[in-house]
């Protein structure tokens, strides 16, 4: 502790004004409304200040080059989906696109590679219907065709003329004119000898003169040739029969075929990918006529002919999108982006333990339901599917639709899977995010770069301007239209007003986000039913607030409580040295509150190093170590510029265990190092919130209104002493929208808000002593260390060697 | 309701060429709407032994055009074989569809050997060619799809239609055609307008013996049910090479 008696003496500092009550709360007047309740307004249309989102979206949504899809970005809830679909609505409209239907198809030659036809929208489900009742066509009519009599005469026609037993008739009938028999065996015929039509036995026939009998045998060997020469005819005849007999059965499947497949190819005459499929499936039809004879006795009930016709699917038309119903281009919002709801997917049914598919298990996808208009998907659940944001890329590059599994995306199928055509892709993809997202992926991610060229900023605030009042009110309206609440009346807006103004930390400025309006609004109209009211009025609106931080409160509760109970040690009146009163936020979510925390500095002789505690121990962050290096900075500028000096200095947030970030205690921790230094005592009463630079300027900081309204709190809670205050950086004076109860604590003189633009301004508040007797104490301490330096180091010695080692 | 016939028994010959299961499975149907027993008749070809004791018989294999020795003892080890399979079929078949059934054994000729056990039998000759790849309803169909009834003297024809009209009640025919030799007179044709639906009548003025082998041979029909009176003259060799070159089977109601 320095020697004060011999530093030279400290002088008050003139009377310091606090900010009057009109600077604490900018205020919305009901009579600056003109109007009783927001049910005489006109709805607004689109949220107000979003014209730069707005413009931007128009260019993205009109521009038709490929890699112009577009990123709307804003914070969660501040309306982004709600701005598009109004948007979106009017360019669907103006859209000149054609609408399709995209169905898929049996490919017949290669059944794993499924066809795509794309159709006018509405065809997609008539092809399906057609293709449908053509099989029950061909069910009824085919039977019918192969049991009629014409049929069976040719058949047996041909039967006839391929007749294999009358070629060895022919050899039996002249066998028998020379007394030989021909007789048929159980694997083909024998010739044998023959006396008065029976079979001459051996013996008879070995007693026969020699040259008869050789004649005999001669001729049984000459009809033998002749029989083995029609033999081996008889693969070569029954092939000949076989391909006369399918020529046969073409010929009358086609009768019964040719003519539904022509009133079919007539039908979709303009459409020549139609028209090839069923070229494709006429043809297949035609080779597997069979299938459609398996005639049932029943088969004539239609109801019957309906459920045959269902077991062939081959010849079925899966409809893959159908935009009968669609009048303006489609605009799809896909809340579960994963993979295969993005892309679609085969499905797949059992049969004996193994896993098969074929083109009717295949699914849609977002993209396939988007395609040709507008697909909507929120970043975050995108990026956070495994594959579907590869995926999505990949379909945005190469301009289709892939339908593919996972493993096969990525090359790991091992077994055979399907492979459908590719859909071609026309689509225009909205990606809704927050801003963090974008910039990530903007850094990260060269594809995103060339595929979201568009980007839409959404404004979370506009200019608290009459006009903008006047907007913001019909907003209001059309928010409760849109949920069904009860109007309000010009109290509960203005009220709404100045909340909206608190939320942006900014007395000139309205927050417009969409969600947590809508939120206050719902909430305040629960209590307004609640009490019976038919409007929502200022009371309901306050309640509301109220009740809303309330809910979330208790942790503000339990810190205030420990500082009450001095279980965590924060002073409000008296004097201490290297003792400060900082503020601290606390963020949870939606909610901030603030409160009071110690910061304590020591110094000695040392090296001239400034220790920062919470950074020494990774509890400190690195903004939080820049500003404790910047005071360094401006310590040794202040009071060393031309001499070292010779001092280590520590500074800590004293029982803080969690981590500490930001430069929002710059300033108190300047004051107490320089407390510190030169004894010189620091005023308890008061807490204190700002950043500084290295020339001393006190600039702006963050949660300026949770800040001053959290050493309100405990002041409060203790006794107000009418000397306690806040003093915050004068940047911030135009953000402050205190609580009503600070306001009157002011207006009442029991408490004060003052502002300081410089650290010298600050000094003199929170030490009550003029900045230039602060000066010359802190310089004459520095002389002293400098002097024991010396002494300590001994003559000849470096004075830069300190305890701390370094200079 | 077709009035019963009166019948009793259907010889089936069966010879080394043997009976396909499907006809078999025909024939026990048909004999159990008939309300008749089986005899199944297997003959011995006598005259093939014959042959086969030449020593110089050969046989031209349909299958490959080639040629081997005819033996004797391959011969009767074949016939063995193929009676006792289509014994046992018989059995199985016969005792499914609670047919009554007994084997007997002859020899000399299939026909011959069957034609002479007339009176009071019936006898079912299946044909030995196969139906070319014509399409044919496969499921379902009835087992007879195409019954061809001949008429023959007037005393026959009301058992040949009540033969015809027992099969149609029972489901197993699906067209009937009724062939008749000449015009037709009152009483035939209300008969065969009690025979039901898909009933055609075809008429074969002048059909004489050769007229019947001919319909044989070239029978377009599943089976025929034809009087004894036209195949009686019919020599047994002649009525074997028709059968041989038919598709169909034969009915020979007595």
């Amino acid at each position: 502790m320095a020697d004060s008696d011999s530093l030279p003496p400290l002088e008050a500092a003139p009377a310091q004004s606090a900010l009057p009550v009109e600077r604490l709360y900018r205020h919305c007047e009901p009579g600056e409304l003109a109007f009783e309740t927001t049910a005489e307004l006109e709805p607004l249309a689109r949220q107000p200040g979003q014209e730069r989102a707005v413009e931007a979206l128009g260019f993205g949504l009109a521009i038709e080059h490929e890699g112009y899809n577009l990123y709307l970005m804003g914070s969660s809830g501040v309306g982004k989906r709600e701005l598009l679909q109004g948007i979106l609505r009017e360019a669907a409209a103006r859209g000149d696109g054609a609408i399709s239907d995209w169905c898929y198809v049996n490919n017949f030659e290669a059944p794993d590679h499924p066809l795509v036809l794309r159709l006018p929208r509405g065809m997609g489900c008539e092809l399906r219907r057609d293709m449908a009742r053509a099989v029950e066509d061909l069910l009824a009519s085919l039977p019918a065709t192969f049991q009629s009599e014409e049929y069976h005469s040719r058949v047996q026609e041909l039967g006839e003329e391929f007749q294999e037993q009358s070629e060895f008739q022919q050899i039996a009938e002249r066998a028998a004119q020379h007394d030989i028999a021909m007789i048929q065996t159980p694997s083909g015929y024998t010739l044998a000898p023959t006396k008065n039509g029976e079979v001459i036995p051996p013996n008879e026939f070995e007693a026969l003169p020699e040259e008869e009998k050789k004649a005999t045998l001669a001729l049984i060997e000459e009809l033998k040739g002749e029989l083995k020469g029609v033999v081996r005819q008889l693969p070569r005849r029954r092939r000949e029969s076989m391909e006369r007999f399918r020529q046969l059965n073409r010929e009358f499947s086609q009768l019964a075929i040719d003519p539904v497949f022509a009133d079919l190819k007539q039908k979709y005459e303009q459409h020549a990918d139609v028209v090839a499929y069923l070229e494709a499936a006429h043809h297949d039809v035609l080779e597997e006529a069979e299938a459609f004879t398996q005639e049932r006795e029943e088969s004539a009930i239609p109801e019957n002919l309906k459920e045959r016709a269902r077991e062939f699917t081959r010849y079925g038309v899966n409809v893959l999108v159908d935009n009968a119903d669609l009048e303006t281009v489609p605009i799809v919002y896909e809340d579960n982006p994963t993979f295969a709801n993005l892309l679609g997917r085969s499905e797949h049914f059992a049969r004996m333990g193994t896993l098969l598919t074929d083109f009717s298990l295949i699914k849609p996808g977002a993209l396939h339901r988007a395609n040709g208009g507008y697909l909507l998907l929120d970043a975050d659940k995108l990026l956070t599917q495994p594959f579907a944001w590869t995926g999505l890329k990949r379909a945005l590059k190469a301009r289709d639709i892939r339908i593919q599994s996972p493993e096969q995306f990525f090359s790991f199928a091992a077994t055979a899977q399907l492979e459908p055509e590719p859909v071609p892709l026309d689509v225009k993809v909205l990606m809704l995010g927050d801003r963090y997202l974008f910039h990530l992926l903007q850094e990260y991610d060269p594809e995103f770069v060339s595929l979201f060229r568009v980007t839409a900023d959404m404004t979370e605030d506009v200019d608290r301007t009459p006009e903008n009042t006047g907007l913001f009110a019909r907003m209001l309206h059309s928010l409760s239209q849109e949920y069904g609440l009860l109007a309000l009346d010009r109290s509960a807006v203005a009220r709404v007003i100045e909340h909206a103004a608190r939320r942006v930390e900014d007395s000139t400025r309205l927050s417009v986000h969409r969600g947590r309006l809508q939120s206050l609004l719902t909430e305040s109209d629960f209590l307004a039913r609640r009490a019976g009211a038919s409007s929502i009025a200022a009371g309901h609106v306050d309640a509301a607030i109220e009740a809303a931080v309330h809910r979330l409160d208790q942790l503000r509760e339990r810190s205030q409580e420990g500082i009450l109970r001095e279980i965590m040690l924060v002073a409000t009146e008296g004097t201490a040295v290297g003792q400060v009163n900082g503020l601290a936020v606390y963020l949870l979510g939606d909610y901030a509150f603030g409160r009071p925390t110690r910061i304590t500095a020591t110094a000695r002789l040392g090296a001239g190093k400034v220790l920062d505690i919470e950074r020494e121990v990774d509890l400190g962050g690195k903004i939080h170590s820049k500003a404790v290096m910047i005071i360094s900075a401006l310590l040794a500028d202040r009071y060393a510029r031309n001499r070292p000096l010779p001092l280590s200095a520590s500074l800590v947030f004293e029982q803080s265990y969690g981590g500490i970030e930001g430069d929002s205690a710059s300033v108190a921790e300047l004051v107490a190092l320089v407390s510190a230094i030169a004894d010189i005592p620091v005023r308890q009463e008061l807490a204190v919130t700002g950043s500084l630079n290295q020339h001393g300027t006190v600039q702006a900081i963050g949660g300026v209104n949770e800040k001053v309204e959290g050493f309100f709190d405990i002041c409060n809670a203790r006794g107000l002493s009418g000397s306690q205050g806040v003093v915050i950086p004068a940047a911030n004076a135009v953000h402050l929208m205190l609580r009503r109860d600070v306001r009157d604590a002011v207006a009442e003189g029991r408490f004060h808000v003052y502002t300081a633009d410089d650290i010298d301004r600050a000094l003199e508040l929170l030490t009550g002593f003029s900045v230039a007797s602060i000066d010359a104490r802190v310089s004459a301490r520095v002389d002293e260390l400098q002097a024991l330096s010396r002494r300590f180091s001994g003559r000849g010695e470096s004075a830069g060697r300190g305890d701390d080692g370094d200079g | 309701m077709a009035d019963p016939p009166a019948i009793k028994t259907i010889v089936l010959p069966i010879d080394a060429h043997g009976v396909s299961r499907a006809t078999l499975d025909i024939l026990v149907r048909v004999a159990r709407q008939l309300d008749c027993a089986l005899l199944g008749l297997f003959v011995e070809d006598a005259r093939l032994q014959r042959v086969a004791d030449l020593p110089f018989a050969t046989e031209v294999v349909l299958t490959s055009g080639g040629e081997r020795r005819l033996q004797p003892e391959r011969l009767r080890s074949h016939f063995g074989k193929v009676s006792r399979d289509t014994r046992a079929v018989l059995e199985q078949l016969a005792g499914d569809n609670r047919v009554q059934l007994t084997c007997e054994t002859a020899s000399g000729a299939r026909l011959g050997a069957v034609l002479q056990r007339a009176g009071g039998v019936n006898i079912f000759l299946p044909g030995r060619e196969r139906w070319p790849a014509r399409h044919t309803p496969r499921i379902r169909r009835p087992a007879i799809p195409r019954l061809g009834v001949l008429l023959g003297a007037p005393e026959e024809d009301q058992r040949l239609l009540s033969v015809a009209g027992t099969l149609v009640d029972a489901g197993l025919v699906g067209v009937v055609h009724v062939l008749s030799p000449g015009a037709l007179d009152a009483e035939r044709r209300g008969a065969i307008e009690r025979l039901g639906l898909a009933v055609r009548v075809v008429r074969l003025d002048g059909l004489d013996r050769q007229g019947v082998t001919g319909l044989i041979r070239r029978s377009p029909y599943d089976l025929q049910v034809l009087p004894f009176s036209c195949v009686q003259e019919i020599p047994p060799a002649q009525l074997e090479s028709a059968l041989d070159a038919s598709r169909g089977q034969v009915l020979v109601v007595t």
